[in-house]
């Protein structure tokens, strides 16, 4: 275990600092941030002042360097933008984007499993079928369309639900969050659901390959033989054997949601970390991008480790393996 | 995101908004995500929005350029470098403070310290001296005889000095302050305090500020209990939340969607020029041009004659009409009449394209040329682009038109890769000088001249006309500088100028809004209309 830590660890480290050096050298060759952030009134003077307060007055490699050495003691820069530690400025915008994210895991379990679970063992219903179809649709529809679309249907047309932005907010432990009020609740129902429809598409279908694949089994066959029920046939024998697959990919998809929900805060302008992103990309905010991006690797790296652990507890296989090895 | 812009504003027509109950509270849909709640931290359009809502300057800039009093009642000149200024009785801070002379001197010095890449500091950099000869009285000594500095004052707001502050000297870095608040210690609203007319209640960077109206106002009372300011930068998802009712006021709704508003009696829109005038920049400065073809090394655009003839290819009107749906005016200045040192003599340029064909000619251009037309980005300027392309091919300029992203435009235009290019200017200060100086003036010859000067223009007759206006203090003399300034650039053609923006707002009828100038959004334009209760 300690020997696939250290491992981990090792990779994760190589893969930051490729990535740093990607991001870095990749904004450096768009463009100049001091251009586009100081005022054209600004002297040349004044524009030299800046560009060596932001430390863009050095060359490349000494500014990447400075950059590295400032990264092992957790320090990723300051924002040119806010003027703040990277870090500082995305972990504002983090509490947006994870109930964002964990609204809409939450949607996608709730509704994926039992409609999957409910296709799989009554493959041949109508009903069946009509959920295969649907899952199909919703998985092959681009996310900002199906967006627009809910903010035209329950926003305009209905006016149900407000179409965007976050709603009231109320500090949790410290940490603002708006799925505990009713307000909130209201904004975040459509942008959770267009996030979420994907990924309910997928869970559906894995939850179904599972299904049929289990339901034929021996052991399925017994249990129905010494009489249970068929819900505790269902929840007992059937979703334990079937989560395995699910929970890697949701482990996996809930990374990408945290990471790259940028098309989904934009339609909603949803002030999360993928609006940051889009925003500090325009301004060239060097800092808060590769800052960014070093994180959603942390993320992935963090989640690909606790699926794992996951696992264990679902599959004692694992971990009596894990225990002789 | 045009494909965007298109299926939503198809799917407007289909939309019925209910219109939600009216109350005193104003909800505010913007184009613009502000960086910060901090008045001094960074210049920039959003930044800059909210500070009319909860801060105010000494001064005002009006219609017509012209300073007008706010913190400052009244002022004079003790000599040509010292100013006094007679500051407003009874004014309150949000936190029930009593604004004085120190509060302004603190503020200086705060605009002062601030380091970022939007510094507001190059406002007050012309003051020497700051004393306060009693608690309402200020004199202010600049460097040099400095007739802008009441422009300039009117774009940094006054934030209260903290009580325990010591003696101010504005001679010392820093003031002889220790600390100054952060922008950080803004956006969390401990030190967020103005004197506006409505205080903050909350704000999310990049998200929504609140305002809740400040009862201890000292001006006029203003019209809404609250007012929720939220970015929205999608023009089309901006116009969806709008006709979803999510806010009864919007800059900027899609050009598609604006006849189904105009035409529907739950809503209207209104008009006002912006500050933002768009014109096309010629390289005058090499031979040869690096996007010029077909010339044999010759440079085209240093003959003033095809300046000219591109000038009159243009047709103006129709590209107000067809390209901007009519939210543009034709224009001869370089900024609107709105703009200190306005000459109304000047006429935008006639479209005439026998007249510009001739010109091509005398200056052996008949056959013409090839060149690239570099432009921004984003919808208007890269459709602006395209009609310009089009009425250039007619005398023969055969336009390849490139549109770069933001970050890449700005980047070349500042190592001078340009032939022609396509950008805005708009200047804060509500004077020609600042616009013509940054733009026409010859680089690195005075401070601030040429800053974004893409194609190398040089004029010495301009340059002394700018330079002589900035250190004029009498505004009558002044303001004759600066028009004949503008004759100077409209007689050589220095620039194509095409058009002065003009912004739209959508809203509900139930409130009558007039937007200023400043093509902000600001609250205090808006009101309940008459007929609502």
């Amino acid at each position: 275990m300690i020997v696939y830590l250290i491992n981990r660890v090792g990779q994760s480290l190589f893969v930051l600092s490729a990535m740093s050096l990607i991001v870095f050298v990749g904004i450096y060759v768009i463009g100049d941030p001091v251009q586009i952030l100081v005022s054209p009134e600004a002297s040349a003077e004044e524009i030299a002042q800046v560009r060596r307060n932001l430390g863009l007055d050095l060359s490349l490699p000494t500014q990447y360097l400075r950059f590295l050495s400032g990264a092992t003691s957790g320090d990723l820069g300051s924002s040119f933008v806010y003027n703040e530690s990277a870090i500082v400025v995305i972990l504002r915008h983090f509490p947006a984007t994870l109930e964002l994210a964990l609204a809409a895991m939450f949607i996608a379990i709730a509704l994926g499993i039992p409609l999957g679970v409910w296709a799989g063992i009554r493959s041949e219903t109508f009903s069946a079928k009509a959920i295969m179809a649907a899952s199909t649709v919703g998985a092959s529809l681009p996310t900002f369309w199906v967006g627009l679309i809910l903010i035209m249907c329950f926003a305009v047309y209905l006016g149900w639900l407000p179409a965007s932005g976050r709603g009231a907010t109320r500090s949790v432990f410290g940490v603002e969050l708006s799925i505990f009020t009713r307000d909130g609740l209201a904004h975040i129902i459509l942008p959770a659901l267009n996030l979420a429809l994907f990924k309910v598409s997928l869970v559906i279908r894995l939850a179904r390959a599972g299904a049929r694949e289990i339901v034929g089994q021996e052991f399925i066959k017994f249990a129905r033989a010494t009489g249970q029920s068929p819900a505790r046939i269902v929840l007992g024998h059937l979703l334990k054997n079937i989560m395995i697959p699910i929970v890697t990919v949701l482990g996996l998809e809930f990374g990408s949601v945290l990471a790259f929900s940028v098309v989904t805060e934009r339609v909603f302008s949803w002030p999360g970390m993928g609006n940051l992103l889009v925003r500090s990309l325009f301004l060239l905010d060097r800092p808060i991008v590769v800052a960014y991006l070093m994180l959603t690797v942390v993320i992935f790296v963090v989640i690909n480790f606790t699926v794992d652990v996951i696992y264990t507890f679902l599959d004692p296989r694992i971990r009596f393996s894990a225990k002789a090895g | 995101m045009r494909m965007v812009s298109s299926i939503l504003s198809a799917l407007c027509f289909f939309g019925v908004a209910g219109l939600h109950a009216q109350s005193q509270d104003l909800k505010i849909g913007t184009a613009r995500t502000s960086t910060s709640a901090d008045p001094h931290f960074f210049l920039m359009n959003a930044n800059d929005e909210l500070r009319h809502y909860a801060f105010e300057s000494l001064v005002d800039v009006d219609e017509s350029g012209d300073p007008k009093p706010r913190l400052a009642a009244s002022w004079k000149l003790l000599d040509d470098k010292t100013w006094e200024f007679k500051l407003r009785d009874g004014v309150t801070f949000h936190d029930g403070r009593k604004f004085t002379a120190k509060d302004v001197i603190y503020s200086i010095c705060r605009v002062r310290a601030n380091v970022s890449a939007g510094s507001f500091a190059r406002y007050v950099s012309q003051v020497a001296g700051a004393n306060a000869t009693d608690p309402l009285t200020l004199v202010i000594r600049t460097r040099a005889p400095y007739p802008l500095l009441l422009p300039e004052f009117s774009l940094w707001a006054i934030v209260p000095a903290p009580e325990d502050v010591g003696d101010l000297d504005i001679a010392v870095d820093g003031c002889g302050v220790k600390s100054f608040p952060t922008n950080a210690d803004f956006d969390n609203l401990k030190f967020a305090i103005g004197t506006g007319s409505y205080a903050y209640t909350a704000y999310t960077v990049g998200g929504a500020a609140k305002f809740k109206r400040f009862d201890r106002y000292w001006g006029e009372r203003p019209a809404w209990e609250t007012v929720t300011i939220a970015p929205i930068e999608d023009a089309s998802v901006r116009t969806a939340a709008f006709l979803a009712g999510d806010y009864q006021l919007i800059q900027g709704p899609t050009p598609s969607a604006l006849t189904r508003i105009e035409q529907d009696a739950k809503y209207k829109t209104a008009n006002a020029p912006t500050y933002d005038v768009r014109y096309l920049m010629f390289d005058t400065a090499r031979e040869p041009s690096p996007q010029v073809t077909g010339t044999n090394g010759r440079n085209p655009f240093k003959d003033r004659r095809v300046r000219e003839a591109v000038s009159k290819a243009l047709n103006r009107p129709a590209i107000i009409e067809r390209v901007l749906n009519g939210k543009g005016v034709a224009i001869a200045n370089i900024q609107g009449p709105e703009t200190f040192g306005f000459n109304h003599a000047l006429k935008a340029v006639e479209f005439d394209i026998e007249g510009a064909r001739k010109l091509m000619a005398s200056a052996g251009y008949a056959e013409g040329f090839g060149v690239t037309l570099s432009v921004q980005l984003d919808t208007e300027a890269s459709r602006v682009g395209q009609a310009v392309a089009q009425m250039l091919a007619r005398i023969g300029i055969k336009v390849q038109l490139d549109s770069l992203p933001t970050s890449v435009f700005f980047q070349r235009r500042s190592t001078g890769d340009y032939s022609l290019y396509s950008y805005t200017v708009g200047a804060r200060t509500g004077e020609m000088g600042t616009s013509l100086r940054v733009l026409l003036g010859t680089p690195k010859t005075h401070p601030g001249f040429g800053n974004i000067n893409g194609g190398g223009y040089s004029n010495p007759d301009l340059d002394r006309l700018l330079v002589a206006a900035q250190a004029e203090m009498d505004d009558g003399k002044r303001r004759a500088l600066l028009e004949d300034a503008n004759r100077v650039m409209a007689e050589d053609h220095a620039l194509a100028l095409i058009y002065q923006r003009v912004d739209t707002w959508a809203f509900n009828s139930t409130i009558a809004y007039q937007p200023s100038i400043s093509g902000y959004t600001l609250a205090r334009d808006a009101r309940l209309a008459r007929r609502d209760r």
